[in-house]
């Protein structure tokens, strides 16, 4: 069953001073199962970060539906936005930025139950505080903690447990263990899997760490300069990549062996171009090695080549044709 | 044995300087010998930084380095008027920092940056511009004549790490440290820094420390590990053993934390209990004790550094208990 579904969202911002635009999200749609993670992988400027606030509706997209439960969230009342809404939750990269210096875990999360009318009366918010505090491994007197008495890895357990709160279908995790410390990535990786299994909760992983959304994805998205140029099973996109810019992201995850691979050397040459002139015909085409002719005039599309993994490569598609 | 390019002998470095005060490393040894290349891994609070902060005489108030000798080419740092120290820095030893917004001068041309580092150890002028150009079109800047004349907030963030990088080579410096240079990067990018660095190090003998909370990245950089973990030096040895026969606990556990790029079972990451400790907490024996899960009896008191197979450890349970 399809929970969330984005069909062709498109995301333009006016460049301030200038008469550019810029297309941070480009085309996209995408569909999510219901327990399922679907992981987005890409970097910086490629509108990862844009596409989760567009799912989430901190955004309004240029064009393109959000369809949530088969609801499109643009043709709700303010009221049944604010109710479906609960229903898809956000959660940041920097819990310290996202939290209150002056509140407590307590009183953030007993907030969040206030204003959506959760919990019941204080003491029934109170209990489930203490609830939601043990879902994410806290004690009870962490409900007494300011956000600077926190370690990062505990800050980022009480962002969770903020999304937690109104009982979400959905969690969008922008890049949420990308700030922590090694071994403390390792205990909040290992919880977003528990809560998911024992919630029957399904996830966007947003994140630019391939070796992450390796490890939780079902399925994964990459994206390039606002569009997606490949989508697959986890280990299709991943351990089989064919677009030629997931070669070099994968490329240059680094293997914690020094007895892999021969010499260092870059797995890609240049930076991601300036989105606001994304070159022509397939925006990869300067860097990418397997440029030829068509890739600098026509824009290739997402397309079938083997089964369930598409690919926007005019050379895959050529070489490895539709599945 | 040849004589080592640096030496830290007995290093602590306090914070504060009244009642109170709190040792933040304790007594740490370490040799680099010259043409080697080291990686100095631990997590936030490990003391890898100040330490590196120590050898360039760059920690200030309330941060001192209290007991303890550095030596760069036999030359006691301590010993040296703050005039000398600045002709030893940028020139004998130089370090690039993880975010080279803060330490490129935002109001200066970059290219103005390498010259000025260059003139500030006696080079003339034209000379300092004919090698501020070279320097440039060495680090790989395109166009190194229109790049110099960009400010820093003009230039992308791996743009900026590579004119950083220029700086730092300016005067052919004998020793680099390079402090989580690619932590802010994306992956794309890091991975160009990283095979930089490593081709120019080679190409002029130039001796490396990396600093980093990442094992992953350093494994096919480095020729040697030191690990460090609430500012004491827990394991050093070559880095093939660090990977592959890792000594003490917390290495081990380290590099079971990070998921496994060959493993389709995606299991649970390995977690490390507990939290690395703080400044202001001692800690009976070993640093590592109260978060170990082989601690015995004798990890009550401190351990110190000796050599095991063909590093050194420091810790107490013999490997075969644990392994």
């Amino acid at each position: 069953m399809v929970i969330l579904e984005a069909v062709d969202l498109h995301k333009r911002y006016p460049v301030r001073g200038t008469e550019l635009i810029v297309n941070a999200v480009n085309g996209v749609s995408l569909s999510l199962a219901a327990g399922e993670t679907l992981g987005i992988v890409g970097e910086s400027g490629c509108g990862k970060s844009t596409l989760a606030r567009l799912l989430v509706r901190l955004e309004e997209p240029t064009s393109g539906q959000v369809l949530l439960d088969g609801v499109d969230l643009g043709s709700l009342s303010d009221r049944a936005m604010r109710e479906q809404r609960r229903k898809i939750q956000l959660v940041f990269q920097d819990p310290y930025a996202s939290l209150n210096p002056r509140r407590t875990a307590g009183q953030t999360l007993g907030e969040v139950l206030a204003v959506h009318g959760l919990g019941g009366d204080a003491k029934g918010r109170r209990a489930r505080v203490y609830e939601l505090l043990d879902m994410v491994g806290l004690r009870r007197s962490f409900s007494e903690r300011l956000p600077h008495e926190m370690s990062g890895g505990q800050r980022q357990r009480v962002g969770i447990a903020r999304a937690l709160a109104v009982d979400p279908r959905v969690i969008l995790l922008d890049e949420p263990v990308s700030a922590l410390d090694v071994s403390v990535r390792a205990e909040i990786m290992n919880l977003l899997g528990q809560l998911r299994d024992d919630l029957g909760l399904s996830y966007v992983f947003i994140s630019h760490d391939v070796a992450m959304v390796r490890h939780l994805s079902d399925r994964v998205g990459v994206m390039y300069l606002g569009r997606v140029v490949e989508a697959g099973p986890w280990k299709e996109v991943v351990d089989r990549p064919l677009h030629p810019y997931t070669l070099a992201l994968r490329e240059a995850v680094p293997v914690p062996d020094p007895r892999t691979g021969g010499e260092l050397q870059a797995s890609v040459s240049g930076e991601v171009p300036d989105p606001a002139q994304p070159p022509s015909g397939c925006t990869f085409h300067p860097r990418c090695p397997l440029a030829e002719e068509a890739c600098w005039t026509d824009e290739p599309q997402l397309e079938l080549i083997r089964p369930d993994h598409h690919v926007a490569c005019h050379v895959v598609q050529r070489e490895h044709g539709p599945a | 044995m040849t004589e080592p390019l640096l030496q830290i002998e007995d290093l602590v470095v306090t914070l504060g300087a009244r009642t109170g005060d709190h040792d933040i490393v304790h007594g740490i040894s370490l040799r680099v010998q010259p043409g080697e290349t080291l990686g100095v891994v631990g997590e936030s609070g490990s003391g890898k930084t100040l330490t590196m902060l120590a050898v360039m005489r760059l920690l200030s108030p309330p941060l001192a380095m209290s007991r303890g000798s550095i030596r760069l080419e036999g030359e006691d740092l301590a010993a040296l008027s703050e005039s000398e120290m600045r002709g030893v820095r940028g020139r004998k030893v130089a370090m690039v920092y993880q975010d080279p917004m803060t330490s490129l001068n935002p109001l200066m041309r970059v290219g103005d940056q390498v010259i000025e580092a260059m003139t500030a150890h006696g080079v003339d002028d034209d000379e300092a511009r004919r090698r501020a150009l070279e320097t440039m079109a060495r680090v790989e800047l395109p166009d190194p004549e229109r790049t110099s004349r960009a400010y820093p907030h003009e230039l992308s963030g791996g743009m900026r790490q590579r004119a950083l990088i220029a700086t730092a080579l300016a005067n052919d410096p004998t020793l680099l440290i390079a402090d989580e240079p690619t932590t802010a990067l994306d992956v794309t990018i890091q991975r160009q820094i990283l095979a930089l660095v490593k081709h120019l190090s080679d190409e002029f003998h130039m001796t490396t420390v990396w600093v980093t909370h990442d094992l992953g990245v350093i494994a096919r950089l480095v020729d040697r590990v030191v690990v460090m973990y609430g500012g004491y030096i827990v394991e050093d040895a070559p880095v093939d053993q660090i990977f592959h026969a890792p000594q003490h606990p917390y290495t081990k556990r380290l590099l079971a934390s990070l998921p496994n790029p060959a493993d389709d079972s995606r299991p649970p990451l390995a977690q490390i209990p507990g939290r690395p400790p703080l400044p202001s907490e001692s800690i009976e024996g070993c640093p590592f004790r109260p978060r170990c899960q082989e601690a015995i009896e004798s990890c009550l008191t401190l351990p110190s550094l000796e050599p095991r197979l063909e590093g050194a450890v420091a810790c107490w349970v013999p490997p075969e208990r644990w392994g």
